[in-house]
């Protein structure tokens, strides 16, 4: 049955603390990530964007979050405002102070089965923030290679994540 | 955009691509399964990425309401029924996916509505409710532990329980009915009370 009260709430949190992490990784302001979260989830309500045959719910929703701080960083740069802006750091995170210690365990041995470049690619551009130009500029490769480059080490990532082959 | 989406499907996955972009590839993806299930792989592993992430600090909860909208919060409640599991995020897409249809049929069906609870200065509380008095839910900032949800009618007092306590506290009553006024009550004193429309 849908309605089991102690379910409910406990997967509440369990959600929103998960998308808030994942927002103010983006934003650095938990008031805004808070907007975020909140704004991802009724866009993502009032449009009915989410049927079962989206996959599962939590990295739905998870992208639809990182996609709605992006935006609000991306808007904030078009505006010139200085008080929103990405994380300065491009380091890997410690899987000790992550918000699930088991699984950033894997996260990081699987990171390391990468190769050097395409780690490098996967860490500045999920946890430095960095746009793809940005990357492409501070690394002195093509935009167009970046984006390739970026697209085949997610794929290997969760290639290695999943116990296949890359 | 009937362009299949190659190696965006991973870009989108991430956020990076831009709205014009994003709006063809999810147009693209509701017809097109073999990039739709690009899409679902590439944001596994993207949420594999995100577990690594520290906490958020916790939310400021007396300078500003955390739940600025009653619409914001009937959303967040909404995706909380429809992943109304056990445990943790970890169980099989197919599992989730029949829960996740089984709640959304059933929330579709309860219209559900909300309202501000008027409350004293700290505290800010919201009751959710279906119309048709299948569940209750109240979320309140800046209440200690120990508040109680209380049911007001001529008859008398009836306790509809304890919030858990957190930032927010919050509790899910289930078949409360449409009732009158509700009484957020700690320790003898009122933090804030309202009366449902249904």
């Amino acid at each position: 049955m849908a309605f089991e009260g102690a379910g409910f709430d406990r997967a509440y949190r369990v959600y929103a603390g998960r998308l808030r992490a994942v927002a103010y990784h983006v934003l650095r302001d938990r008031d805004a990530a808070e907007d975020a979260v909140q704004a991802a989830l009724l866009r993502i309500w009032s449009n009915r964007a989410y049927t079962s045959e989206r996959g599962p719910l939590l990295p739905f929703l998870i992208a639809c979050v990182r996609r709605e701080a992006l935006d609000v960083i991306r808007g904030a740069r078009r505006r010139r405002e200085r008080e929103l802006r990405a994380a300065p750091e491009t380091i890997v995170p410690d899987p000790t102070a992550a918000i699930d210690p088991v699984e950033a365990r894997r996260v990081k041995a699987a990171l390391e089965r990468l190769t050097p470049a395409q780690r490098d690619v996967i860490v500045r551009a999920y946890y430095g923030g960095a746009t793809l130009a940005e990357i492409a500029d501070t690394t002195d490769v093509p935009l167009g290679t970046i984006k390739s480059r970026l697209a085949v080490a997610l794929r290997r990532l969760g290639g290695e994540l999943s116990g296949g082959t890359p | 955009m009937n362009q299949h989406c190659g190696d965006e499907a991973e870009l989108y996955a991430l956020g990076l691509t831009d709205p014009e972009r994003t709006a063809s590839i999810e147009e693209h993806c509701a017809t097109c399964e073999e990039c739709r299930t690009r899409v679902i792989a590439a944001e596994a592993a993207a949420a594999a990425l995100a577990s690594a992430l520290p906490a958020a600090p916790a939310a400021r909860s007396f300078r500003r309401p955390q739940w600025t909208s009653g619409l914001a919060a009937a959303a967040a409640v909404v995706f909380a029924v429809t992943s109304a599991f056990e445990g943790t995020a970890l169980h099989s897409a197919s599992q989730q996916s029949a829960r996740t249809d089984a709640a959304l049929s059933a929330v579709a069906a309860s219209h559900f509505s909300h309202t501000t609870l008027t409350s004293q200065p700290g505290t800010v509380a919201k009751a959710l409710y279906a119309r048709d008095g299948a569940w209750m839910y109240v979320i309140a900032d800046g209440v200690g532990p120990g508040a109680h949800l209380i049911l007001r009618g001529s008859g008398g007092d009836r306790d509809l329980g304890a919030l858990a306590a957190g930032a927010p506290a919050t509790l899910f009553v289930r078949a409360p009915g449409r009732v009158g006024e509700v009484v957020l009550v700690a320790d003898g004193r009122t933090l804030a009370h309202g009366v449902p429309v249904y």
